[in-house]
């Protein structure tokens, strides 16, 4: 639970990003949308920010490269709100420019963009870390997956998963087709061992179909 | 060609009928019109352990099936279960490979086609539909493969019995 309640403490406290667009369509959160929603108030700056933090939580989620980013950037962020009053904290500029990069780095790690729920970071980014420590070869033209979850027409609770095929996979509708049922399998699967109560729901798009993502490509992980 | 795969055809030609600008109702018709193909390929087979010979009372049969229970039934095999009166006590069921595949997908493409043909705020990709399409020639193929397995049989048979099978064991 507290690894959820930290991703919703901090999306909350991103409240300037607006997805843009249903899943799998939200906009790329990039350090220039980071920065400019951080400089535009402090509201940010408490303790409450980090609510649900749990350092004993995060290796299940991250890389260890990742997690040290993660944590020192926590510890730095908490150590600028310590002495806050976390209701009505009076930051000092040079409190403020210490804490900003801090929780701009968290928001980098915590993928708002990929992830549109609490629930769907802790399924999906679970499968994203088991699928990078050992990647499938039928994978190579997964460029990038995306997850929100929900309730199924029968109101059983389910995630949906959107892989994102490479431009090559996607020439034809023959090899999109073709890709997409040697990877389906594999996800499938993957969710059902991370998360055996939520039924998953696979769609694919092409990076080509993605709104404002036609020519940078990110990684799986 | 069989009806089944007539309807799979048909998904196949009103996903790919207009790739430049694909009319939102070629594409939800596709997803609806897979998840169809393999309804009715599976209902047909589950009618045909009662009605072999007798075409329109097997297909009588095959209209008596609900969908809610195949998806319900399909939910298990996918999970390695069976119906709890016919689960085997203190041994884990393994359910063929290709059968849970086939359950899998008839569970995602019963979701697909909800969404194409009551969501309409969504709008459809056509890769989506190409995708979920896909799923269901997937599914052809390994039904193809399994559906002489005495698990297969069950599977089918669980769509009539589901009510009563899914109790407890007496």
């Amino acid at each position: 639970m507290s690894m959820k309640e930290f991703w919703q403490s901090v999306r909350a406290a991103a409240s300037f990003y607006k997805y843009g667009g249903p899943p799998p369509d939200a906009a790329p959160i990039d350090a220039d949308i980071i920065d400019k929603g951080l400089r535009s108030s402090t509201n940010w700056l408490t303790s409450r920010t980090m609510t649900g933090w749990n350092e004993t939580d995060v290796d299940e989620y991250f890389t260890p490269t990742d997690r040290d980013r993660l944590v020192q950037a926590v510890h730095t962020f908490q150590a600028v709100t310590k002495p806050l009053n976390p209701y009505r904290p009076a930051p000092t500029a040079e409190q403020i420019e210490t804490a900003r990069p801090a929780l701009a780095e968290i928001i980098h790690l915590l993928e708002f963009d990929r992830y549109a729920d609490s629930d769907a970071f802790t399924t999906g980014k679970r499968m994203v870390l088991a699928l990078a420590s050992n990647p499938p070869p039928e994978l190579a033209e997964l460029v990038e997956l995306r997850f929100n979850t929900g309730d199924d027409w029968y109101g059983d609770p389910g995630i949906w998963i959107w892989g994102i095929l490479s431009a090559y996979a996607s020439a034809t509708d023959e090899m999109f087709v073709n890709h997409t049922q040697q990877i389906r399998p594999i996800l499938d699967d993957l969710c059902q061992q991370v998360d055996r109560d939520r039924s998953s729901f696979i769609s694919f798009l092409s990076i080509e179909d993605l709104v404002g993502v036609e020519t940078e490509t990110r990684a799986v992980t | 060609m069989s009806i089944p795969d007539d309807l799979l055809w048909q998904a196949w030609m009103l996903a790919t009928l207009d790739a430049r600008r694909p009319k939102q109702v070629n594409l939800r018709r596709a997803i609806s019109t897979a998840y169809y193909a393999l309804f009715h390929l599976l209902t047909i087979d589950a009618a045909r352990l009662f009605v072999k010979d007798d075409l329109e009372m097997a297909s009588r049969v095959a209209r008596s099936f609900n969908h809610a229970n195949l998806r319900d039934v399909s939910n298990e095999f996918k999970n390695n279960q069976l119906p709890k009166s016919i689960r085997p006590p203190d041994v884990s069921v393994v359910i063929l490979p290709g059968l849970k595949s086939v359950a899998s997908s008839f569970s995602k493409l019963q979701q697909a086609r909800h969404m194409a043909d009551y969501n309409l705020s969504q709008t459809i990709r056509r890769r989506v539909a190409l995708s979920f399409v896909g799923e269901a020639q997937s599914a052809f193929a390994n039904w193809l493969i399994v559906k002489g397995s005495d698990q297969a049989r069950l599977y089918l048979a669980c769509f009539s019995m589901w009510d009563s099978w899914n109790k407890p064991p007496r």
